[in-house]
């Protein structure tokens, strides 16, 4: 019955050829100017296993101002010149730089009023001391405790550095706003850069170096928007003297070098695959109408594009990527129906021949990517889409319209090669087992336990860095920045998300709180430390008002002036201290006159879509994000973002979500392959290349030191998809013994599909260079298999025992 | 807890002090006035003669926050290239001693020895190199910061005024230095602060190039 239709479809397609292929040209036409409108998608978490703290971390990586900085490294050539050569090198860069590509340039801390800057941040004292603190104030204030300050504030006085500090310890005789102090430094400490401050200006420690931090509202996911960015900076650059180095540290070069990269090796692989194509249509072919066999792939996968973006919006890059790999996979369709109609007698008895196993080889490629929906990762979905659509597209033209057009009864090449080497390719007698088939399944079962245990080598690499393709000489700038300036690994953040400036710092607050418990008031860096939240401050005052009006001013005051006189301070000495002691307390959001603060504001809170987000920092170690974790779970709207926890997590969630999807496809090509064949003998030669092409992936990817990932593995998907495809032709050419060239068509499927991966082993970028490795190896030694071992098999095991 | 408040201040404010000197030795100014170049070029030559230094020295400060002058008296060591030491005998026992990268002191207070590393402090190791260029007479680097006049040629007496923009221009009014006759060494420092606040340090037999004992150098109560 399924015959008749499709013979019926046949025949009416037969009829309005001409029709159908000024409809098949309106379309491809229309799908050629609608890719213009089609929107893409490189939003990295389309490809991330749907795991929603994985979808987190990323997003806040990505949005966060830790990521879009840029970074100018300047360095000394010479030891001829000095740091004030160098600090001139950077002014002269800071005033070059401007709107609309930097926002901000920051080289230092600001020479002048530093000194007036934090005296005026420990005017707040009132605001930032707590009950604890108070509690170990009133112990000082006694006799022994005020003399005991009086004589170290003396002894301070005396000492060479004591002009800088005078200031301090007259507004704070008693050392009560150290604590102020000593949480500043840390928070100072934890910039994750080792500098020191010179004229103002960032050095690093050899003092040959100097920093800036320049701010930009490009992102680093913005393509063009890197690309003018990165010119803007090297041509800025060029104004600087030829003794001073600059080194530009940003994501955005990381991004405008992997489009370089990718479209080298695009047009790299373009040039060496259309060369060996048409070197392949001149020696093969020889047929004008041969080129439709690549049109078709072509013409399927640009009507996908169209049609998946009409249905699900919009398309990531990747699945655009996997496009030439599609058509790669479907042109053999189209070879297999040539051959058929070349070697064939006639047109519909060549096409009814090849048309079964087309369709079983068909659903089984689409059983593979069928598997992919069902993944948790969005991409996969649309990956599964289009690969099913550009098949079906594919398979149709190939059966339904190519046979149309394609003219018999004219010499051509391949009937001509296929007659000529009819007994070594094509005729070679299935029937009576040699011993020579017995040598070629040892062999291949030797191939296939050394490949195993080889197998036992392989490695799965998850790390994020790997897909980066980026020139070595960026890779250098950044070890060489590290050495110089990168004190520590970065540290994990913890974030606090809320509606408001205020509810965040209260969470963060408590949080800072048990985290001083749990991982040590030294590793955990938060703005809590010297800016609590309002509430909190407003606390702190009426706690402060009342510590001092009930007396303790007064007390103090008279201890000062008794035991201040032994030491020869005048009556006025620490004046500053009682003058200020009332200063701030009037509670604002912020202390906007400060920039110290505001600095530290940049660093510590993040707005972003109308909510707040306050980060506090800790190092990345196990210990201490498991403790956090235990913390964040007990309040909502918080979250960790470790990059040591994210590329396990990421490593995990990828490598059981692929290992599922390819245990569903292995499932799926099994039972669909012996539902359609209908016999379970058939179904295990037909899987022969499938086993055979997964052995020589796993075992040869570590002979070459590399190790698989997300992409390969996918590839290898694919792999089994086409080695499948190879299975089922060969089976189905033993057991009917078809004269249609299958072979042959095998073969030229096999040759288009390495040629098409081949060039994919001559791409920089690691992503290309991984899914060609992958598919050529699996594919050369399924193919391999197919031609091979399945007839000897067959002759061995079925032919032999029927 | 005071001692590390005076720590923590240090760190926070001293990097926006400037470095002073560099140690790429004595350079041609180009904005320097002849006679002025002469006259710091010459001192640079003496006292790039001293290997070792070994002063007493008379401190009076005079500081708002005390009723009276207070007078201090003390020893200065110094061996090229990394030692340096400073010992305050009288009114309190306190030493200051530095080794290459470690800083030492010791006051009779606490009778406990603090030990910073310089390269690790880089406030410190402003504020002590600014101090130790004052007493290593590598002048012609200040006037990048400074500006510096001659007041007196016999003995030479230079005031250095700070420039603006720079943070030490934010604290000090001016730095005066007298020479002693033999334009070996420095006689006296003068240092104003904005303030009102002064110091002047004066140096008392001053012997150069003489051994110094090992004790120099340790960080103990001296005795008065």
């Amino acid at each position: 019955m399924l015959d008749d239709h499709f013979f019926r479809l046949y025949g009416n397609i037969q009829r309005s050829k001409w029709l159908v292929a000024v409809l098949t040209a309106v379309v491809i036409i229309a799908a050629v100017i609608g890719l213009k409108s089609v929107c893409f998608d490189n939003n990295i978490e389309l490809m991330l296993p749907g795991n929603d703290e994985v979808y987190r971390s990323i997003r806040f990586l990505r949005e966060s101002n830790l990521s879009d900085k840029v970074i100018l490294s300047l360095g000394l050539k010479s030891s001829e010149y000095t740091t004030k050569d160098l600090i001139a090198a950077v002014k002269k860069i800071e005033e070059s730089l401007g709107p609309p590509l930097v926002t901000d340039v920051i080289s230092g801390i600001p020479e002048n009023n530093v000194v007036e800057e934090m005296l005026e941040l420990l005017k707040y004292a009132p605001q930032l001391i707590d009950e604890p603190n108070l509690l170990l104030i009133e112990k000082q204030i006694n006799p022994s405790g005020v003399k005991e300050s009086l004589q170290n504030n003396y002894r301070q006085f005396l000492t060479p550095a004591s002009t800088l500090i005078i200031p301090f310890i007259r507004s704070d005789p008693l050392g009560i706003y150290s604590n102020i102090l000593r949480s500043l430094q840390k928070i100072y400490s934890s910039v994750g850069y080792e500098v020191t401050v010179e004229n103002g200006y960032f050095i690093s420690k050899d003092r040959k170096h100097a920093m800036l931090i320049l701010d930009t509202p490009i992102n680093l996911t913005d393509g063009f928007g890197s690309r003018k960015l990165i010119s803007y900076l090297n041509n800025r650059l060029n104004i600087l003297p030829d003794f001073i180095s600059a080194d530009i540290i940003a994501g955005h070069l990381h991004t405008v070098s992997n489009e370089d990269v990718i479209k080298r090796d695009i047009r790299l692989t373009l040039i060496i695959a259309s060369t060996a194509f048409i070197l392949l249509f001149i020696v093969v072919f020889r047929d004008l109408g041969a080129i439709i066999i690549f049109l078709i792939p072509l013409a399927s996968v640009i009507v996908s594009i169209n049609i998946s973006n009409l249905i699900l919006n919009k398309l990531s890059y990747f699945i655009i990527g996997m496009g030439a790999v599609i058509a790669g996979i479907a042109v053999d369709y189209g070879i297999h129906v040539y051959t058929a109609l070349r070697i064939g007698d006639s047109r519909q008895e060549a096409v009814k021949s090849i048309a079964k196993p087309l369709i079983i080889g068909a659903l089984t490629t689409i059983s593979v990517f069928a598997s992919f929906f069902f993944s948790s990762v969005q991409g996969y979905h649309q990956l599964a889409f289009f690969s099913i659509l550009s098949i079906i597209l594919c398979l149709a033209c190939s059966l339904f319209i190519l046979p149309h057009f394609i003219i018999k009864g004219k010499y051509n090449k391949l009937a001509h090669t296929v007659k000529k080497y009819g007994k070594q390719i094509n005729q070679r007698s299935l029937k009576e087992p040699k011993t020579q088939d017995k040598l070629i399944v040892l062999c291949w079962a030797i191939f296939m336990i050394i490949a195993l245990i080889l197998s036992k080598q392989i490695s799965f690499n998850s790390e994020i860095s790997q897909f980066d393709g980026s020139e070595i000489e960026i890779i250098k700038a950044e070890q060489k920045f590290n050495s110089v300036w990168v004190n520590k690994t970065s540290p994990a953040v913890f974030v606090v998300q809320e509606n408001s400036l205020e509810e965040a710092l209260k969470v963060n607050e408590k949080i800072y709180r048990e985290a001083k418990t749990v991982v040590g008031e030294d590793n955990f860096s938060s703005l809590a430390a010297i800016w609590p939240s309002k509430q909190t401050r407003e606390a702190n005052v009426d706690r402060w008002k009342k510590f001092w009006k009930q007396g303790k001013e007064e007390k103090l005051r008279k201890l000062i002036s008794t035991y201040g006189s032994d030491y020869n301070f005048s009556e006025d000495a620490f004046s500053p201290f009682f003058d200020n002691l009332y200063a701030c307390t009037i509670v604002e959001d912020e202390p906007k006159r400060i920039k110290i603060y505001k600095r530290l504001k940049e660093r510590f809170v993040i707005a972003k879509n109308n909510r707040l987000q306050v980060m506090s920092f800790f190092p990345d170690e196990d210990k201490y994000v498991n403790a956090m974790s235990t913390i964040s779970c007990h309040y909502p709207g918080t979250f960790l973002v470790s990059r040591k926890v994210l590329s396990r997590m990421l490593s995990k969630s990828v490598s059981s979500e692929i290992i599922l999807l390819s245990g569903i496809a292995a499932i799926m090509i099994s039972l669909l392959t012996c539902l359609l064949l209908k016999n379970i003998k058939m179904t295990a030669l037909a899987l022969i290349p499938v086993i055979t092409g997964t052995a020589a992936v796993i075992g040869i990817i570590p002979i070459f030191g590399l190790s698989l990932n997300a992409p390969s593995l996918i590839a290898a998907m694919v792999v089994l998809g086409l080695c499948i495809d190879y299975g089922i032709f060969m089976v189905y050419t033993c057991s009917r013994n078809l004269k249609t060239g299958t072979r042959m068509a095998v073969s030229l499927s096999a040759i288009t599909t390495l040629i098409g991966a081949g060039v994919l082993l001559f791409a920089n970028h690691p992503v290309l260079f991984s899914i060609g490795a992958t598919i050529v190896s699996g594919v050369l030694f399924g193919y391999i298999a197919s031609i091979i071992v399945i007839p000897s098999f067959y002759r061995l095991w079925i032919e032999n025992t029927t | 807890m005071q001692k590390t408040a005076l720590l923590l201040i240090l760190f926070l404010v001293m990097p926006a002090i400037d470095r002073y000197a560099e140690t790429s030795g004595i350079k041609t100014h180009k904005n320097l006035a002849p006679d002025l170049y002469e006259v710091l070029h010459r001192l640079e030559d003496n006292t790039s003669e001293i290997r070792t230094l070994k002063t007493e020295f008379v401190q009076e400060k005079e500081l708002a926050v005390f009723k009276e002058k207070i007078i201090l008296n003390g020893m200065i060591f110094l061996q090229k290239p990394e030692l340096f030491a400073w010992h305050i005998i009288e009114p309190l026992s306190y030493s200051m001693v530095i080794k290459g990268d470690t800083l030492s002191q010791w006051d009779e207070n606490t009778k406990k020895t603090q030990k910073i590393s310089l390269s690790k402090n880089p406030a410190f190791q402003v504020a002590i190199s600014q101090m130790k260029d004052w007493f290593s007479g590598k002048y012609t680097s200040m006037t990048e910061d400074y500006d510096i006049i001659i007041l007196k040629r016999k003995p030479v007496s230079l005031k250095f005024i700070p420039r603006k923009n720079t943070t030490a221009g934010n604290v000090i009014d001016s730095v005066t230095v007298i020479f002693r006759d033999d334009e070996r060494y420095i006689h006296q420092i003068y240092i104003k602060e904005k303030s009102s606040n002064s110091t002047l340090l004066t140096f008392v037999n001053t012997q150069l190039n003489t051994p110094l004992e090992a004790a120099a150098w340790e960080v103990q109560p001296r005795v008065r």
